[in-house]
């Protein structure tokens, strides 16, 4: 019955899956079904059993229950799972690892063919191809070890696609890479969709990256809680999203009426329940007063506030509010005087490279300051040279008014550090490694009881004081490696990528904490992240560029500056989102890039653009697009700066 | 809580406030090996089963060796010395003139030697005139020929003794000799029990192992996960840090010991101790953490555990094997001898055998302990200063 | 199974050891390192060895007795008195091993033409040099006595000369010691090294790489292609072999070179054991990387592993003849129990391979056996 010739058979079939590690429950009936030709998305926080329904796929993990039909061939022992193989190709978590860090790229991507017996003449052009695909080809001769995260991906993903398989497996390929790479992965992915035909199974951690799936399942404690369409998901949530002017909400009592608020930079994004945009506008006015309502919006649920609705639910938990910060960070009068964090011309080498080139920034004592860049922009070698672990090559950091080079135990015991990746002791309990670092700072015990009391509250990780680190979902993890750096109650704070792989309503918690230290506490916060909503939520963003500081600035400012320099944000959503670009780069306008499933221009005279952009469509032969005006976002100035940059670089290096 | 809230002081002396983070990471150290499976399973076996395998090693020892006797007398004597060759030491048969077979025999292991006794023998025997013997001893295993050729040598002189006796008894004859009779004492060990000797050289190169492994492990594991960071921004010097693992890991050590040595060897396997035990005890922490130095130094050549466990095992096979648990130090090449002081092992293995079965005291032991010490200062100067400049 | 396949993995997998320096080098230094450190950490040669005489007869007849000991290169004089209580303070601390007490009488009662008791306190703590040095003492002893039954000076005491030819010792055994003619220990030793050595490294190689895979999660590009687990181990075992099979060929001449112990078989034959040889233990590394998840793990079970079977259960140090069956059957269960008379009879004795096709046999089959439990082992669909 297996027939790759029948269109209409599901390329993935997935019946009611059980799956269990010992006595841990990894999946409990999940089913779904991949038909061909699609994208489709796995997408939940770590540890929902993401990882545990892609290797059952692909044959590498047996399971207990139900059924996985991969082809049309239940996939039930080893041999039925090599009988399909050959027609998959699956890049398992972690950027680079399945790679093979002494082979240069050319000798990765040669290895992937000869293993699955690609015949030289297929195997080489395709090679050509996909290295110049995903522009990896000048770089050929390069040990995969040297490679950047975003290189790494790519090299990956042409890997697993070196034999030509109908159904690529990607587990997490985006996380930990910054939003540019992740955004140029995506572009290559539905361009060899589209050209292949391929089927793709892909799970992510990052929700705004759902909207790019043509299909998804939102997985959640190892149970699938929605599947489906993204359109469909979003009508089937039956709410509506009221947008009010920040300065126009009263946080008290919306957040005593309403469950999920995001608050963004100058808006308040409220969720509410019911399939109608009048009665959701009254529910908000009856809270704020009528008098709001001019400065009041009522708009489609995006995916993410769906996802957070179905989690919220799940957890049964009330989400921290997270405060808009639009309002200056209070200064202390002696905080003005000095800065908490304080780098001057930072600079660090290794051997010819530079890594971290003459940065220069300040931090004051209740502030929210976020480093952002891409992999290998040089944030991580700051922080390190801010906190002591790595003396800079030339240049001064001070902190807490101390030269870090020379910095002696008293300013150590001033700073919290939480390094990238999650770095606390995965064998020991909660409450051991709170006693640990709380022993390290030589607290005695009586005070360390209490400070892990107040940790544990502050961190809500009540309740799970005797649970191993290595069992807590990634949301708690981070809380946790939060709390041991503030076991000490220190001035300064630095958090190296904090919420990479959170779920969002963890990170909602976790930056509500931030949040609370830097306004209640006065504490200096430096941090770096990937995710642009949260840098929104900075009160002052630096970003780097290869080893420099390019811009230092609050998020407002920023995007004020690139509102001036490119004008108005349109979004144009298309039903061929990848043919449309290429079109509109073709028809002048270069700055276009793809934005979930639409695609986001600038300009100066949104008329005037609108009316070349519907001609240059027509031309195309594409529909007509749908274009409306949007506020930028920081991933929209994020993504700008970095491109312009890159290209401004590339002209420089012929 | 306010804003400009001061921040508690904390109080206690500066040395215990020292000590409290030491031992905050002492803990740590423990909790970890408990949890690690495989290495926490490795410490249980070295210091229990691993000493009970020693123990039960086979001796060097004839055990119904096969000899071949090729006998051209055929007579009473011969016969007598035929019967001589018997279990449980030798297990003896008659073999044929012709040789053809012999060298095949003795290539494949079925002999271990041939012995011919000559035409005449037993005449020679009764006249008193020299008989020659012939012997011929597979020597590719020599300790085993060396032992095979000095028992026969032994059964054939006290046959011929016998023999003369017996003459002289029925001639009446005197037959005092100047003959100087050698009797050799073992000391410390007189039934020569190898059992005593083998668990306690397999503790002591145990020691070694777990001695270097185990901090070396604790250390890279640190690396590996990157936990390591996390601990240099804290106001912990890397020598809180490194005396931390040492500290930790030394009191494992010691447990293992009083495990595999008041436990096993002296409860169980009955093996007795002359000397001091708290002496004992005293100089195997001294040893750990002389070792332990080197560990470090060792893991912060490495990356990851299994680089770690490989320069390991290259540091402790040489150390184990020459340092005299085993061997005649003494014996080997001048430049072996002095290479090997840097040994740790070297100066404990003489504290060891010295306390445990020769009942050496304290100040016997003073001078190779203070060896060892320095030693393990330097090594631990060594490993504290590149593990601070690997993060430097 | 596809040779292609087998050569892109094996390609592969020695690019890799090229590249990593750290590997490479403890890929060849481990087992030069471990043949030459057990070479002379297990000749337990009797030289130099401290000795203290304490005489109290003090007469030119028990000086000279003492040289004789001294004569040697054996022994080496630390200290000489009159006092007892030496005895147990230079043994203790190790200074000597042997003190020999010759009583007062000494000279008188030999030149009365009688037996005169002489004590050697040896050492029993560290039990088998020990022993050798009994073994020593016995003899320079028993040289002694022949000496003194025809010493002129000692004779005179008596009547004629007839009465020494009686006292010459009446049954003289020639012993011909085959293949070491000098029994020295290195002989039986380096070339039994062989099979130590190459017990140890080619699982401990081979077990690393394959878990490394594991931890690094590279299988999964083998458990998810088309890959069979046989192409896989092949792709693991050629290379390990390879290397493993120059480095015994290195430890091979430093054995006949360096150390001196001259090779009597054939090489080809010798070459060929010794392929059969790694085979069957870099084969017990496929099954330790089959059953163990980190490096660690895989390191700590094959060393221990290779050195208890090593050192009790392969008749290296002594002859299986004298080990509890429980023992011998555990012996069985290694390749090293078939190989170290294989490597003794064709390296010392210049035996063929006719001589021992039965381990020979052995071995092929066990590398067999190896190989296939591994391959039943490895699993491609995991449970975890």
């Amino acid at each position: 019955m297996a027939s790759s010739a029948n269109a209409a058979e599901p390329v993935v079939a997935v019946e009611r899956l059980g799956k269990r590690y010992r006595r841990a429950v990894a999946l409990q009936a999940v089913s779904l079904t991949v038909p061909r030709g699609q994208l489709y998305g796995l997408i939940g926080p770590d540890g929902a059993g993401k990882s545990s329904l892609l290797k059952a796929v692909a044959g590498v993990l047996s399971y207990e229950e139900g059924a996985v039909r991969v082809f049309g061939k239940l996939i039930d022992s080893e041999r039925a799972a090599e009988d399909v193989k050959a027609r998959l190709g699956f890049m398992p978590q972690g950027l680079g690892l399945n790679l093979y860090g002494e082979l240069s790229i050319e000798e990765n991507v040669d290895f992937f063919a000869r293993l699955r017996l690609v015949p030289a003449h297929e195997a080489a052009p395709r090679k050509e191809r996909l290295l110049a695909m995903t522009r990896l080809a000048p770089y050929r001769e390069r040990p995969m070890k040297n490679l950047s995260g975003g290189m790494k991906q790519k090299l990956g993903l042409v890997c697993t696609l070196i034999h030509a398989p109908e159904l690529i497996i990607l587990d997490e390929p985006t996380t930990g890479v910054d939003p540019v790479s992740r955004r140029d992965f995506w572009v290559i992915l539905a361009q060899l969709i589209e050209e292949h035909r391929l089927t793709a199974l892909v799970s992510t951690a990052y929700l705004d990256e759902a909207s790019r799936f043509d299909r998804l399942a939102l997985m959640h404690a190892g149970r699938v809680m929605a599947e489906g369409e993204p359109e469909r998901l979003v009508r089937d949530a039956r709410a509506r999203i009221v947008e009010l002017q920040a300065d126009a909400a009263q946080p008290g009592p919306l957040e005593q009426r309403f469950a999920q608020i995001d608050w963004r930079a100058n808006v308040a994004r409220i969720y509410v329940e019911g399939d109608d945009d009048d009665s959701a506008r009254r529910a908000v006015l009856d809270v704020v007063g009528p008098a709001t309502a001019p400065h009041l919006a009522v708009r489609q649920p995006e995916l993410e506030d769906v996802f957070v609705a179905l989690l919220r639910a799940q957890d049964g938990v009330a989400i921290e509010p997270l405060r808009g910060l639009s309002a200056p960070a209070p200064r202390h009068a002696s905080a003005d005087a000095e800065h908490a964090i304080d780098a001057r011309e930072l600079t660090r080498s290794f051997g010819a490279f530079r890594a971290v080139d003459a940065a220069s920034f300040g931090v004051h004592y209740g502030e929210i300051f976020g480093l952002l860049g891409a992999n290998g922009a040089g944030k991580t070698t700051v922080i390190k040279m801010l906190t002591g672990i790595l003396p800079p090559s030339s240049g001064l950091g001070r902190v807490a008014g101390a030269d870090m080079r020379r910095a002696g135990q008293a300013i150590k015991e001033r700073i919290g550090y939480m390094s990238q990746a999650f770095s606390l002791y995965t064998d020991l309990t909660v409450m051991e490694n709170l006693l640990l670092f709380a022993g390290v700072y030589g607290l005695e015990r009586r005070l360390a009881q209490e400070r892990a009391r107040w940790v544990l509250a502050l961190g809500g990780l009540e309740g799970h004081e005797d649970r191993a680190a290595s069992s807590l979902p990634m949301g708690l993890r981070q809380r946790l490696a939060l709390g041991c750096a503030l076991i000490h109650q220190p001035r300064v704070l630095f958090l190296d990528e904090p919420t990479s792989g959170v779920d969002p309503i963890g990170r909602r918690r976790f930056w509500a904490i931030l949040q609370e230290l830097a306004r209640e506490q006065g504490v200096a916060i430096l941090l770096t992240t990937h995710y642009m909503s949260e840098a929104e939520l900075c009160d002052r963003l630096a970003l780097m560029f290869a080893g420099r500081v390019v811009a230092d600035a609050t998020p407002a400012a920023m995007k004020a500056q690139l509102a001036a320099e490119q004008g108005q944000l349109l979004d144009v959503s298309t039903a061929a989102p990848a043919a449309a670009l290429a079109a509109m780069r073709a028809a002048g306008f270069p700055g276009a890039v793809l934005h979930g499933r639409g695609i986001h221009v600038m300009a100066h005279d949104p008329r005037d653009a609108q009316e070349r952009m519907r001609a240059a469509l027509e031309r195309a032969g594409l529909p007509e697009p749908l274009v409306a005006r949007r506020e930028l976002s920081m991933e929209d100035v994020f993504v700008h700066r970095i491109l312009a940059l890159e290209a401004a670089a590339a002209a420089r290096t012929p | 809580m306010s804003r400009n809230r001061t921040w508690p002081r904390l109080d206690g002396s500066r040395a215990r406030r020292w000590l409290r983070q030491v031992a905050a990471l002492m803990v740590k150290e423990w909790r970890q090996l408990l949890r690690d499976r495989a290495l926490f399973g490795f410490v249980v076996f070295i210091f229990t089963v691993d000493i009970m395998i020693a123990f039960g090693a086979p001796e060097l020892d004839l055990h119904r060796s096969p000899v071949g006797v090729i006998d051209r007398d055929r007579s009473a004597a011969s016969r007598d010395l035929f019967y001589r060759l018997r279990p449980p030491y030798f297990a003896a048969s008659v073999l044929p003139e012709q040789e053809a077979q012999l060298e095949r025999r003795l290539d494949r292991g079925e002999l271990r030697a041939v012995l011919t006794i000559p035409h005449g023998f037993e005449r020679d025997l009764v006249s008193g005139r020299p008989t020659d013997l012939q012997l011929t001893v597979d020597a590719s295993d020599s300790n085993l020929s060396y032992l095979l050729a000095s028992y026969v040598e032994r059964i054939t002189a006290a046959m011929a003794q016998e023999w003369h006796e017996r003459r002289d008894a029925a001639s009446g004859r005197d037959n005092r000799e100047p003959v100087v009779l050698l009797q050799p004492r073992m000391r410390f060990n007189p039934t020569m029990r190898e059992g005593w000797f083998s668990t306690i050289s397999e503790l002591l190169g145990m020691l070694t192992v777990a001695g270097i492994l185990l901090p070396a492990a604790a250390l890279v594991r640190e690396k590996e996960r990157g936990t390591i960071e996390q601990l240099l921004v804290s106001p912990l010097t890397p020598l809180q840090i490194v005396l931390g693992k040492v500290m930790a890991m030394t009191a494992v050590t010691l447990l293992g010991t009083l495990v595999a040595v008041a436990g096993v060897m002296h409860g169980w396997l009955g093996v007795p101790f002359a000397g001091s035990i708290p002496l004992f005890f005293a100089m195997v922490a001294l040893f750990a953490m002389t070792a332990a130095g080197l560990g470090v130094t060792a893991a912060t050549f490495a990356r990851n555990s299994g680089q770690v466990g490989l320069v390991v095992l290259l540091l402790v096979m040489p150390i184990t094997m020459l340092s005299g648990t085993w061997n005649l130090v003494e014996g080997m090449p001048p430049w072996l001898r002095t290479a090997i002081e840097v040994s740790p092992l070297r100066h404990f293995v003489q504290i060891a055998y010295g306390v445990l079965l020769r009942g050496a005291d304290a100040s016997e032991v003073a001078l190779p302990a203070a060896k060892m010490a320095l030693l393990g200062a330097v090594f631990f100067a060594a490993g504290v200063s590149r593990f601070r400049r690997q993060f430097r | 199974m596809t040779p292609k396949r087998v050569l892109a993995l094996a390609g592969k997998e020695v690019r890799e050891i090229l590249r990593d320096r750290l590997y490479l080098m403890l890929a060849f230094l481990l087992p030069i390192t471990l043949l030459v450190v057990f070479a002379y950490g297990m000749t337990s040669d009797v030289k130099n060895v401290g000795f203290v005489v304490v005489d109290e007869d003090q007469t030119p007849t028990s000086r000279d007795y003492a040289r004789q000991f001294l004569a040697s290169r054996h022994f080496r004089l630390v200290a000489s008195g009159q006092d007892p209580a030496l005895i147990d303070e230079v043994l203790r601390t190790e200074r000597a091993r042997v003190v020999l007490w010759i009583g007062p009488d000494f000279e008188k009662r030999l030149l009365a033409r009688q037996p005169v008791e002489v004590a050697a306190h040896i050492d029993g703590a560290v039990t088998p040099p020990g022993r050798t040095i009994r073994a020593y003492l016995e003899a320079i002893n028993a040289q002694a006595n022949a000496i003194y039954q025809t010493n002129p000076r000692l004779a005179q005491a008596d009547a004629g000369p007839d009465c020494c030819r009686q006292a010459a010792p009446p049954v003289r055994m020639e012993t011909r010691f085959l293949y070491n003619p000098e029994v020295r220990n290195i002989v039986m030793v380096a070339p039994s090294l062989l099979m130590l050595v190459l017990l140890l490294v080619p699982p401990l190689l081979i077990a690393v790489s394959v878990v490394r895979e594991k931890e690094s999660g590279a299988i999964y590009n083998i458990a998810s292609s088309t890959v069979s687990r046989f192409e896989f181990l092949l792709g693991k075992l050629l290379p390990a072999v390879m290397i493993c099979m120059i480095n015994a060929v290195v430890l091979w001449l430093l054995v006949a070179f360096y150390f001196g112990v001259a090779f009597r078989g054939s090489v080809p034959q010798f070459a060929f054991a010794l392929l059969l040889y790694v085979l069957a233990t870099a084969g017990l590394g496929l099954l330790v990387s089959a059953a163990v998840r980190t490096q660690q793990a895989a390191i700590i079970i094959t060393t221990i592993t290779a050195m208890i079977v090593a050192t009790q259960f392969a008749g290296f140090f002594a002859p299986l003849d004298t080990a509890e069956p429980a023992n011998r059957f555990l012996a069985r269960l290694f390749p090293a129990g078939y190989f170290l008379p294989v490597v003794r009879g064709m390296y010392l004795k210049g035996a063929g391979m006719g001589v021992y096709w039965v381990e020979l046999a052995a071995l092929a089959v066990y590398s067999g056996v190896v190989l296939w439990l591994a391959h039943a082992f490895f699993r491609k669909r995991t449970k975890a």
